[in-house]
């Protein structure tokens, strides 16, 4: 840790006297109030004054700072003198993540030091320091994804304001949230342990919960390092972000989150499989949205293929092409695992087509985002296609159901229990309109630009 | 040093860099000129590997820079025409971060730092805030961060701009003293008569493309221009200096001639002298230096009017 310039660098930013000083006596001061006003006692109410205090400090300036802390680079010109440096990606990735945040975690830890001693004879130690790591875990995971979703936007944009930190801010609240939320209650007040299932097998919630935020961190710390990768003009090939989908995909797939009567009802489809595939389906939206790709990338692409340079096609490749083939790999098996038809909660479910129609769905949305990137250059292609997708999965078949227009809604999303014409047919026009817009914007934007340029 | 081969840069809305080929020699100073727009800063960024291209190749003592950033940022530098320092740190940690940033080991990091401002003449600010200092000031940390590693290719982007007309002196000084330890130098500016004083080489750039590469001065054991002004024509110099050795291409126009002259500053004295005792009514000699804004125009000309059908 001695020898990384950027952690030593922000700990001469970081580490004033000045704020040394003032970090303990702020919070001494507000604990002390909450002290004399619980009646000179230390229990669970000082003890969720210290919590209080932890996730102010941690989660909102700490998520914010971390969030910041290549933006600022960005802003006050130094970045490029960082970027031209001999630091590795990986020095710099640890080195802003808890450098930057370096302070907040002087003052993170204040604020555990004073919940130990509120708790310390109320619970046992063990449950004590397990929750305490739930709640530093969800500080790293909140500050790792700040600053991971942060370095995905600089791929695209290079000028930041105070609202896309706070976008930024709000991610890492999201991945620290459902961790920091179900551990609290993986040992509930009245001492039970709660369980959980994986795989069918049984476990303390409170153990999955930390092995999957320090999974998670890291897996957020090596995120982290890839973006590092591609500032430093470093290739990143596929391989890194295939392995975590199929680590979130076998996560996913064993975590029981449909009511039991649901997946029992299905007789021939594992709900396990049904799982991995959400998830999936979720990942491939994830990046199709969050990476870089526009007409300078697809002419490179067509390069690559003229040259017959198959490494340097696969290593720049949109991670979105082999997601897709996931998908499609993923449906199949799912329309070869299960039944044809089947009734869940007395409701039939015509699941063969669902199936086929949800992937054409995810073909016409990936198109429709490909689509926005190929034909006009905007930093907000992404975030435009993601609020259109989203209009069109809610308030516009919403709207069809309240006027009683309920065999529309075929056209916005996968139908569950009608024939093949209706459930197919709607999705594959718009896949065919989708596709023949992005055919037209290719040759306009990738091979008419390039052979004119 | 620098071998640039048919680089290809686009912006998602244009091309910026056409096919552009181009050598930076060891030990020069290279001006790149051009109007706005032309491409300078984006080739300097491709060239210092903070920009992927679209195609071609940036050769650093035969490196890709691209397939090997980190171990060509170890040896070369950028200063961006908008550099940054960090204002809350004082100049010595400044300096002392970006040397260990660069990789100088702990032991040698007080030398280099300590090196940096003394030639920077930071010395007597080192316990200073950067934010506190003047502008020629933070220009001087900035270079001071750059060459802190001692770096053998250094590149400026606009390294003038802003300066007033003693700190430019300054600056013109420091980039011939860098040069003269033995660094090359790119230097990206739109002040041409500075570039004059100090540069070896240039490169012309319009529209993405490099339009003229050329030496500015040789080396004196090369072939180089030199001008003889005269007190009064002459009708036999021509032929004195035709029959010389070491001379060629000799034209005399009224009281001024101009020659190629191969030879060293011995060979130089030699041909005063022989034109002196030939009783030639010589009142000054000297290198004839390009004009670089007379080259820069005509270059400019040159290339619109080729463009025009």
């Amino acid at each position: 840790m001695r020898g990384n310039p950027e952690f030593i660098r922000n700990l001469w930013l970081e580490f004033t006297l000045h704020r040394v000083l003032v970090m303990p006596a702020v919070i001494g001061i507000l604990f002390l109030l909450m002290y004399l006003v619980n009646g000179q006692e230390l229990d669970g109410a000082t003890a969720v004054a210290a919590a209080f205090l932890f996730c102010a400090i941690i989660f909102i300036w700490g998520t914010r700072v971390a969030a910041e802390s290549v933006i600022q680079e960005i802003n006050a010109r130094t970045w490029d003198t960082q970027r031209m440096s001999a630091m590795g990606p990986w020095g710099m990735a640890w080195g802003k993540l808890f450098g930057s945040t370096i302070f907040v975690w002087y003052g993170g830890l204040i604020c555990m030091g004073l919940y130990w001693m509120s708790y310390i004879d109320i619970l046992s130690e063990e449950r004590l320091a397990k929750l305490i790591l739930v709640y530093l875990l969800s500080g790293v995971i909140a500050h790792a994804t700040g600053l991971l979703v942060s370095m995905q936007a600089i791929q695209k944009r290079r000028d930041f304001g105070r609202v896309q930190v706070v976008f930024y801010l709000l991610f890492g609240f999201a991945a620290a949230i459902p961790g920091l939320y179900i551990g609290l209650s993986g040992w509930a007040d009245d001492g039970v342990f709660r369980v959980m299932l994986f795989y069918d097998n049984v476990f303390p919630l409170i153990d999955c919960v930390l092995i999957a935020l320090v999974v998670y961190s890291l897996w957020a710390l090596i995120g982290i390092w890839r973006m590092m990768r591609a500032e430093l003009q470093m290739v990143n090939g596929p391989w890194v972000w295939l392995a975590f989908v199929a680590f979130t995909v076998a996560m996913a797939a064993g975590i029981r989150i449909l009511p039991p009567e649901v997946g029992e009802a299905m007789p021939d489809i594992s709900s396990k499989a049904y799982h991995g595939y959400a998830m999936l389906l979720i990942l491939t939206y994830v990046i199709a949205l969050a990476e870089s790709k526009g007409p300078v990338l697809f002419r490179r692409l067509r390069r690559y293929v003229q040259l017959h340079d198959w490494g340097s096609l696969v290593s720049s490749i949109p991670r979105t092409v082999p997601m897709m083939i996931l998908v499609l790999l993923a449906s199949i098996v799912l329309l070869r695992l299960s039944e044809s038809r089947f009734t869940v909660l007395e409701q039939p479910v015509n699941f063969h087509l669902a199936t086929i129609a949800t992937f054409l769905f995810v073909l016409r949305d990936v198109g429709f985002i490909y689509l926005l990137s190929i034909a006009r250059y905007s930093p907000r292609n992404d975030i435009t296609a993601f609020l259109y997708l989203a209009l069109s999965y809610t308030v516009l078949p919403l709207a069809l159901i309240f006027l009683g227009l309920d065999s529309l809604t075929a056209l916005f999303w996968p139908q569950w229990d009608s024939g093949a014409g209706l459930t197919l047919g709607p999705v594959v026009i718009e896949v065919l309109i989708v596709y023949a817009l992005v055919a037209r914007a290719w040759k306009v934007r990738v091979v008419r630009d390039e052979d004119v340029a | 040093m620098i071998e640039v081969k048919n680089l290809i840069f686009e912006y998602p809305t244009k091309r910026a860099l056409h096919d552009v080929s181009c050598v930076i020699k060891t030990g020069s100073i290279t001006a790149l000129v051009g109007p706005n727009g032309a491409g300078k800063t984006t080739l300097i960024r491709c060239i210092v590997g903070l920009h992927g291209p679209f195609s071609g190749q940036v050769l650093f003592d035969g490196v890709d820079v691209h397939e090997h950033p980190r171990d060509c940022h170890r040896r070369m530098a950028y200063l961006s025409d908008f550099f940054g320092v960090y204002d809350q740190l004082t100049v010595r940690q400044c300096l002392t971060y970006t040397a260990r940033a660069y990789g100088v080991s702990g032991d040698h990091v007080r030398t280099v730092v300590e090196a940096a401002a003394e030639r920077l003449q930071l010395t007597d600010r080192l316990r200073e805030k950067a934010g506190a200092l003047s502008r020629g000031l933070r220009q001087r940390l900035a270079i001071a961060q750059a060459i802190v590693h001692e770096p053998e290719f250094l590149v400026l982007d606009e390294p003038a701009s802003g300066l007033d007309p003693e700190a430019r002196q300054s600056l013109s000084m420091l980039l011939i003293g860098l040069r003269d330890a033995g660094m090359t130098l790119l230097v990206s500016s739109h002040i041409l008569a500075e570039l004059e004083g100090y540069c070896t080489d240039m490169l012309i750039m319009r529209e993405g493309r490099i339009i003229d590469s050329r030496q500015l001065t040789g080396d004196l054991t090369d072939a180089r221009r030199l001008r003889i002004d005269l007190a009064a024509p002459s009708d036999t110099l021509f032929a004195l200096l035709e029959e010389t050795p070491g001379v060629a291409q000799v034209s005399v126009v009224d009281d001024v001639a101009t020659l190629l002259f191969s030879g060293d500053i011995a060979a130089q004295h030699g041909l005063l002298r022989r034109l002196v005792d030939a009783g030639e009514p010589v009142a000054g000699l000297r290198e004839d230096r390009i004009a670089l804004q007379d080259a820069y125009i005509a270059q400019i000309h040159e290339y619109d009017a080729g463009k025009t059908p």
